[in-house]
């Protein structure tokens, strides 16, 4: 995880650095495509914490499943 | 048969109008994906979930040829455009973007465009009106839209929220959204510092740019996994649901706190003003000038279609959080400078109407409005009853003399050269466009109302 952060980042400065004039030659959507591959890599570390936590959460706080169960006990 | 202009982009099909009634064809190159939106359940669920425009299927001939299906969608009583949105709505229509996606990916599909104008807003909410916007997911591949969703929503929320609320505007220029070079350099210095805004606008305007560059070769493209993909359309819609607009306050925001007359007379104007309304009796009526809504809900409550225009972006903001917290059906508030409507706009100026190409509207109000028009942009009053003679066939409309509170505040910081702006001059220039009907003094205030019909040719 540490790698692919270092990476990421270091992918960020260099763009930030070395951004070249805009010429209008190629596909613009090209990168728009590289740079949402990456983004979606960094992100989803972030995601599958999330994901992970909400399933914690609602395996401690869920609705039992019949929930007139404990009524007459 | 009438084919509409905004819809010629698309191969996949097109609208068309035929006896009053709006149809889309559906052609052959897009047989398989529209079979597999209503078998794969999307359709269905986008329904059942109310995010979509409902549609039947209708058996009249192809107008053109390479047709496979007509599909006869419900017509919203006004299309509005994303420049004539408040921030919540635009916020409204992005998140309603993203949960479609995230539905369509679920179903095997993904959306092949985020283009704000395929939102509108009906019957209270946001939905979804591009019923050929779904394409089948190719396992591996990045959303195609990625760019244009940043373009359309994220650009012009972050711009409204973290530079000017007014940049919304910007909309009406760019048609195919904010360029994200532009938002970037818009954006104040801090909004680097955010994650989101970071990526989604900074990094990638420069990313795009640096691909833009002669002599790049396109690299192959990228593979991309589902988990992936729900990962960055979760950080788009985190990055959306946090927009918020800062505190500000405007002109018009306070209004009715702020009015010359006292409590009764304002009761006195709502109920004349009632009556009026019942007696033009409008399915369709445009509020201009409506402020925060308080007249247009005179209409809107009694199930009648009511756009609230207004040109101040913090008073349509408060209209429209009050229309969808009250869950109300009929009322549209929207955004728009009366004295610069929104113009036609796209190719050969056809793909977005302009105000009056999309009139006419059963009734039109202008309450309180005639003075601004008049003496704050100097409008001959010719002029306006014109303009509003081509909007609607009644008009409720109140006169300001010069002697009120609030003609006086535009008067205050300029000479008065308005020798003509009284009631009697008021009422020779209608009498060219207008017949009126009714006509009653707000008691205590100096102020008339009128109501006014259209004179036939």
């Amino acid at each position: 995880m540490m790698r692919l952060f270092s990476r990421f980042c270091l992918f960020m400065l260099v763009l930030t650095v070395c951004a070249a004039p805009a010429c209008a030659y190629i596909d613009p959507g090209t990168g728009s495509f590289v740079f949402q591959v990456l983004v979606a890599l960094f992100v989803s570390a972030g995601f599958a914490v999330k994901t992970f936590w909400k399933r914690i959460k609602h395996f401690f706080t869920k609705a039992p499943a019949h929930p007139g169960q404990g009524k007459n006990e | 048969m009438n084919k509409l202009p905004g819809s010629f982009r698309d191969p996949a099909g097109f609208l068309f109008e035929k006896e009053g009634v709006l149809y889309r064809q559906i052609n052959d190159v897009y047989r398989a994906d529209y079979e597999l939106l209503i078998s794969s359940g999307l359709y269905a669920e986008l329904l059942k979930q109310k995010l979509i425009i409902p549609h039947i299927e209708a058996d009249i001939p192809f107008p053109e040829k390479n047709g496979f299906r007509i599909i006869r969608p419900e017509r919203v009583p006004l299309v509005s455009y994303p420049y004539e949105w408040c921030f919540s709505q635009l916020k409204a229509a992005a998140l309603l973007t993203i949960k479609i996606q995230q539905l369509a990916l679920a179903h095997g599909m993904s959306l092949k465009d985020a283009s704000a104008y395929n939102v509108q807003f009906y019957k209270g909410a946001p939905v979804f009106i591009d019923t050929l916007s779904f394409r089948k997911h190719v396992e591996g591949s990045p959303w195609a839209a990625y760019q244009q969703f940043c373009r359309h929503f994220l650009a012009p929320l972050v711009l409204m929220a973290k530079t000017d609320l007014r940049l919304s505007c910007l909309g009406r220029e760019f048609i195919d959204g904010v360029p994200l070079d532009l938002a970037s350099t818009l954006l104040p210095a801090g909004t680097y510092l955010d994650f989101s805004v970071l990526t989604h606008i900074h990094l990638h305007a420069k990313t795009i740019r640096r691909y833009e560059t002669p002599g790049k070769t396109a690299p192959k493209q990228p593979r991309m996994s589902m988990f992936s993909l729900r990962a960055l359309l979760n950080s788009l819609e985190s990055a959306i649901s946090r927009q918020a607009l800062p505190s500000v306050k405007t002109e018009w925001g306070d209004y009715y706190s702020d009015t010359n007359y006292g409590e009764a007379a304002f009761e006195e104007k709502k109920r004349i003003v009632s009556a009026f309304i019942s007696e033009a009796n409008p399915a369709k009526l445009w509020d201009l000038g409506a402020n925060t809504g308080e007249f247009s809900r005179l209409a809107s409550r009694n199930k009648i279609f009511t756009a609230a225009f207004d040109v101040d972006p913090i008073a349509v903001e408060r209209n429209y959080v009050k229309a969808a917290k009250d869950y109300e059906e009929h009322l549209l508030p929207l955004l728009l400078d009366l004295t610069n409507p929104s113009p036609a706009i796209g190719w050969a100026n056809g793909e977005r109407e302009s105000l009056a190409e999309r009139a006419p509207a059963d009734c039109v109000m202008a309450l309180a409005l005639i003075h601004h028009l008049a003496i704050g942009n100097n409008l001959p009053f010719g002029s306006i009853f014109r303009y509003f003679s081509e909007l609607a066939p009644y008009l409720i409309i109140e006169f300001v003399p010069k002697e009120d509170s609030k003609t006086q505040i535009l008067l205050s910081s300029r000479r008065d050269i308005f020798p003509d702006y009284h009631q009697p001059g008021f009422e020779a220039a209608f009498t060219e466009y207008f017949t009126v009907l009714r006509q009653e003094k707000i008691t205590g205030s100096g102020r008339t109302l009128y109501l006014m019909r259209k004179k036939t040719a």
